[in-house]
């Protein structure tokens, strides 16, 4: 039955589970950006994320919101560790032909981590049922608390990072490094410093998002290769290497899945999300949302 | 003498020098201009300089003190500005921040970041009617103004300018070489490659020319102002 609050019902299902996939896109897309490297294992960084949440709030007992703070937190320092250990000397190594290189290591990571998560926790799935159970009703439109946390963590993370990079001056360097990284250099700023912080930024935005889905994403040691997948979505719909452009076609993409979900036979959902990713691919290569700027 | 270089020599390939032992040197308060033809090594000696190009043989000075491991990240500590080839804005950022990125290296003393940014502004009012626009969507003559400013910025002792004036309008050529007198007014050392060998010269106390990687003419540079065209034929 489609009625008004059916509807409102899906978007906000839609919203939220896109706003997730937007920023697992945009962790990729801001390391893409900085680092040229396609992070294939970002959706291990999301599953190491969960873990860490999991035993921090059901084993440890620490509150989710301060669980969410650790897991974060650990998520940066893992980041910035892998970029200085593992991609700083390869690319060091290979100067700018490291594209390739740096692909195949990421893969190469992703397969280590999943295999280390197996050995460590085994094949079983951790996953809490909701760290807010109960639901909110505003006439028909029922809402599960779970869902209102997942909603605020994603608005509020993705606020942090647009003020963050919009307003801080690492931000702007940021910014800067991505797009002319020598002129970067010349104006003092270390570039080298800047390419750990993103991929930690990038790898702190995965593990929050691993610990805010863990009640719909329990952790085990494969299940980055399905978020992945939609981040991947995201960062073809926005613009490849578009941070904002990722942000925006997360919720556009879960906008789709929901209604899909609802009002197309089973089985079509993902069919319809791959359908607009070949019209992107091939009607605007450059993404749904990219703004071109031109150098004369 | 703020900056000696001496006997320098670097280059790309492995056993093929571009720079085949160059010796220049740069006071404070002057101008020192660097004319040449295409391919004879002027960008790759500004790029050695600055540490984006190792050097292969040769001493590189500034302030008396070595700077044999210059990285380009000690540049703006050590107030050395560099002009790189080509454009050097960052387009998706707006003017204004593509200022306050100029003031990196003295971030944490915001009082002075504003000072500085502000005076920009005072100095061009094209930059402070474009204050909000991205940088990007400048024309080439007002990117150039913008990353003369920017690099002006942080009162820089030394600037190295690579081609100021490639691609702008006769107008805006002047402007470029007015901003120059005015940082040696105000006690920068500037080291100049331009194509317009007159304009150099006019500006410049002395004057090289570089061909084939080595130094073929030196001298102050009015000894050349009625001869420039002589100069242009014979060695550009």
């Amino acid at each position: 039955m489609l009625t008004a609050s059916v509807l409102i019902q899906l978007t906000i299902d839609g919203i939220t589970r896109g706003a997730m996939y937007g920023l697992m896109g945009a962790g990729l897309a801001l390391i893409f950006g900085i680092l040229g490297v396609i992070n294939m294992a970002h959706g291990e960084l999301f599953m190491l994320g969960a873990y860490t949440m999991y035993f921090a709030t059901i084993v440890l007992g620490i509150p989710a919101p301060i669980g969410l703070l650790i897991s974060t937190g650990v998520m940066f320092v893992v980041g910035v560790a892998m970029e200085r250990s593992l991609i700083a000397p390869l690319r060091a190594r290979l100067g700018s032909r490291w594209l390739i290189d740096g692909y195949v290591l990421t893969i190469g990571i992703m397969v280590v981590l999943q295999n280390l998560a197996l050995i460590v926790f085994g094949p079983r799935e951790f996953g809490v049922a909701a760290f807010w159970p109960g639901r909110q009703e505003l006439g028909d439109v029922v809402i599960s608390n779970e869902r209102l946390l997942i909603l605020a963590g994603a608005v509020i993370t993705t606020g942090t990072l647009a003020v963050f990079l919009k307003k801080t001056n690492l931000g702007r360097a940021i910014r800067a490094t991505a797009e002319h990284p020598a002129a970067a250099q010349v104006l003092g700023i270390n570039i080298e410093r800047i390419y750990a912080i993103t991929f930690g930024i990038g790898a702190a935005l995965a593990g929050a998002i691993g610990s805010l889905l863990l009640s719909t994403y329990p952790a085990y040691p494969t299940v980055g290769g399905e978020v992945l997948l939609k981040a991947f979505v995201v960062v073809i719909i926005g613009g490849l290497g578009s941070v904002w452009g990722a942000m925006l076609a997360g919720p556009l993409l879960g906008l789709i899945e929901a209604y899909a979900t609802a009002f197309a036979p089973g089985g079509w959902q993902n069919t319809i999300t791959s359908l607009l990713v070949l019209a992107v691919l091939v009607l605007r290569p450059q993404g749904l949302f990219s703004r071109q700027v031109t150098r004369p | 003498m703020l900056l000696r270089v001496q006997d320098l020599k670097a280059g790309y390939a492995t056993g093929a020098d571009v720079l085949k032992g160059v010796s220049l040197t740069v006071r404070a308060s002057s101008v020192t201009g660097l004319i040449g033809a295409n391919g004879a090594g002027k960008s790759t000696l500004l790029k050695a300089i600055c540490g984006f190009l190792k050097r292969r043989g040769g001493t590189i000075e500034f302030d008396a003190a070595d700077m044999g491991r210059f990285q380009p990240a000690h540049l703006a500590q050590n107030r050395i500005a560099y002009l790189m080839e080509g454009h050097s804005v960052f387009p998706g950022l707006t003017v204004e921040e593509n200022l306050v990125l100029g003031t990196w290296s003295f971030r944490k003393d915001r009082a002075r970041v504003r000072r500085a940014v502000e005076r920009a502004f005072d100095l061009s009012s094209v930059l402070q009617t474009k204050r909000k626009i991205r940088a990007g969507l400048l024309s080439g003559g007002q990117q150039r103004i913008l990353e003369m400013e920017r690099l002006a910025l942080n009162d820089p002792r030394l600037v190295i300018l690579d081609e100021p004036s490639l691609g702008l309008a006769p107008k805006l050529v002047h402007d470029v070489f007015d901003r120059i007198s005015q940082m040696k007014a105000d006690g920068a050392g500037v080291l100049v490659v331009d194509q317009s060998a007159r304009h150099v010269c006019a500006a410049s106390e002395h004057l090289y020319v570089l061909r084939l990687g080595e130094i073929a003419i030196e001298g102050p540079a009015s000894r050349f102002s009625d001869r420039i065209d002589e100069l242009v034929r014979n060695f550009i």
